[in-house]
């Protein structure tokens, strides 16, 4: 049995790791809750905005200027692709496709997935890049409770600060904002949102650029651990489970359901690992999120759903 | 045996006749607009207008193009032919929301709330054009923003207690009753302070006390705040109580136009209800 060290070790790093799935998880409730439709592009939005950082970024840095400028001018630069994407996306797929059912809207996030993997790799290259944003050593905590301590990474905590700004916020901005009062209502009804006299396109796109933003704070974490390359696509599959596990609809939900997921997979694969010959660790959000589903299908989380026959 | 009578039962829901307003200038006029749909063509060339302070209603049967009409009007849909004139200002095509902005508010057939949200959000919605802070105030709270979401909370909550929906404030809407739905519905098309209210079939579904309770609502309304109100209802007794002019439509034409009187002595509008032998 290990020790209560590496217990912990194990823990915070997992569930330090799983605020990583939240940071994606948040970008697909964002846009759940505010259209209804299920944005399989967000794994594609991450990869966009990670190349739209990290190429000009190499390209300033080459050209002698100072690294906080270098790396300002890429963020505002990246940030300006996001409102582009946010604003094309809007204007030319989901804006046409208003009033219509929730599983063309889905169609038509998978296309504008291939389009933004497609042009992004196009435009900015398709190789490694590596992105150094975040210190990436590591810590030795309460090392004098247990040999050898306990290994933080820095990034990771990084990342949970990160996340737990970008939570407050977003909480604070659905809360308390006319826009985010208005964005829960286009969510419920698009025709009773305009009767009101919402723009919906107005909204929608509010929505479209903070997923972008979300997305571009994702890229910076990811991008720094990983390298930002294509395979940050497949972080939008991780994040399928955290969403059913939290709730489609809940900002919270995302946050946790990341934290359960991290820390779940990571304990799983070094406690029950070795019985079961390893690799738990690729399936174990499914499961878990399988059994959330039979318990409880709106997730942790999530709105329950009623449905008057 | 009286035909008319037939159709038109005796008064139930109020017993004073509801004055008449048509002195009014126009408010809004619609003039020979036609609304296809791929080869059906729900309005064929329908001219009516409402005047300021009135309770217009839109009658027919089934399919008669009515919904269409107040989806014209208030920019859901946008006709091939003919003008909407609102205020004064000629229009073919409008967007919904810009509608809202230039006074025009309505209730939807199938009510249309936003079901994951409390009553009292819901009719927040309709104050949506009314706020003017920023984002970022709003956000972080600030002591404007603040004053001004406890100004819009009042209007919100006057509109609450005038259609006596207090209990069900923080009630998720979804899980409440059609009737109280309905009325939530209302309260939210109010909020928008509207100078022209369009109400889809506000009764429909409703046992008689609860179309009484809206009888009542919608004739306070049009006296109180002097909402002009342009309504579909398929209760004839209802709309021959509460409106003061009476548009009838059948199949997308016009067939009838005047007071509720005129209309139901009206041939054509007899054999548009009960069918006429050929």
């Amino acid at each position: 049995m290990a020790s209560l060290g590496s217990f912990l070790e194990v823990l915070i790093g997992g569930l330090l790791s799983g605020v990583l799935y939240s940071l994606v998880a948040l970008g697909f409730v964002l846009i759940y809750k505010a259209s209804g439709v299920f944005n399989f592009a967000q794994g594609a939005m991450v990869l966009v905005a990670g190349l739209a950082l990290v190429r000009p970024l190499d390209w300033l840095v080459a050209h002698g200027f100072p690294n906080w400028a270098a790396i300002a001018l890429a963020l505002v630069f990246a940030g300006a692709v996001m409102a582009l994407c946010a604003f094309v996306i809007e204007r030319y797929i989901i804006g046409p496709l208003l009033n219509q059912d929730g599983l063309t809207l889905f169609m038509s996030t998978i296309g504008a997935g291939f389009i933004l993997e497609g042009l992004g790799q196009m435009v900015f290259g398709s190789d490694v890049y590596p992105l150094k944003l975040y210190p990436t050593d590591a810590w030795f905590l309460f090392e004098g409770l247990f040999p050898g301590g306990v290994l933080v990474n820095k990034l990771d905590v990084w990342g949970g600060l990160i996340a737990g700004v970008l939570v407050g916020g977003l909480a604070a901005f659905f809360q308390y904002t006319k826009t985010g009062r208005a964005l829960r209502a286009v969510a419920d009804d698009h025709a009773a949102a305009q009767s009101v006299g919402i723009p919906i396109s107005w909204i929608w796109f509010v929505v479209w650029l903070v997923a972008g933003l979300v997305a571009l704070v994702a890229a910076t974490v990811w991008g720094t651990k990983l390298g930002v390359q294509f395979s940050i696509v497949f972080l939008a599959l991780k994040a399928l489970p955290v969403l059913i596990i939290g709730g489609f609809t809940s900002v919270p939900g995302a946050i946790v359901g990341g934290l359960m997921v991290g820390a779940g997979e990571k304990l799983a694969e070094v406690y029950l690992g070795p019985f079961m010959g390893g690799g738990i660790e690729y399936w174990f959000a499914y499961v878990v999120a399988l059994a959330v589903l039979m318990v409880r299908p709106q997730g942790l989380f999530g709105e329950r759903i009623i449905e008057r026959i | 045996m009286n035909v008319a009578a037939k159709i038109i039962p005796p008064t139930t829901a109020t017993d004073a006749p509801a004055p008449s307003r048509r002195s009014g200038e126009q408010l809004l006029k619609v003039e020979n607009v036609v609304m296809r749909f791929g080869g059906v063509t729900a309005i064929k060339g329908v001219s009516f207008d409402v005047r300021k302070g009135e309770i217009r209603a839109i009658i027919g049967p089934n399919g008669a193009g009515k919904t269409s009409m107040l989806n014209v009007i208030n920019g859901f849909y946008h006709p091939q032919e003919g003008t909407v004139t609102f205020k004064g200002e000629q229009r073919t095509a409008m967007r919904p929301h810009v509608a809202a902005s230039q006074g025009i508010a309505r209730t939807f057939q199938n009510v249309a709330l936003f079901k994951g949200m409390t009553t009292l959000d819901n009719i927040m919605t309709g104050r949506t054009l009314k706020m003017k802070r920023g984002l970022l105030a709003q956000g972080l709270r600030f002591g404007p923003a603040i004053r001004e979401e406890i100004e819009h909370r009042e209007v919100v909550e006057r509109i609450i207690d005038f259609l006596q929906i207090a209990p069900i404030r923080k009630s998720l809407v979804g899980k409440l009753p059609y009737g109280l739905q309905k009325r939530v519905e209302l309260g939210r098309a109010l909020a928008t302070e509207p100078e022209l209210l369009l109400l889809d079939e506000p009764m429909a579904g409703m046992n008689l006390e609860e179309k009484q309770d809206m009888s009542r609502f919608i004739l306070t309304v049009n006296e109180t705040f002097n909402t002009t109100i342009a309504l579909i209802e398929h209760d004839i007794s209802v709309v021959m109580d509460i409106s003061d002019r009476v548009v009838v439509l059948d199949y997308g034409l016009k067939i009838a136009d005047g007071t509720p009187d005129e209309v139901q002595k009206d041939q054509k509008v007899i054999d548009a209800y009960l069918g006429v032998a050929h």
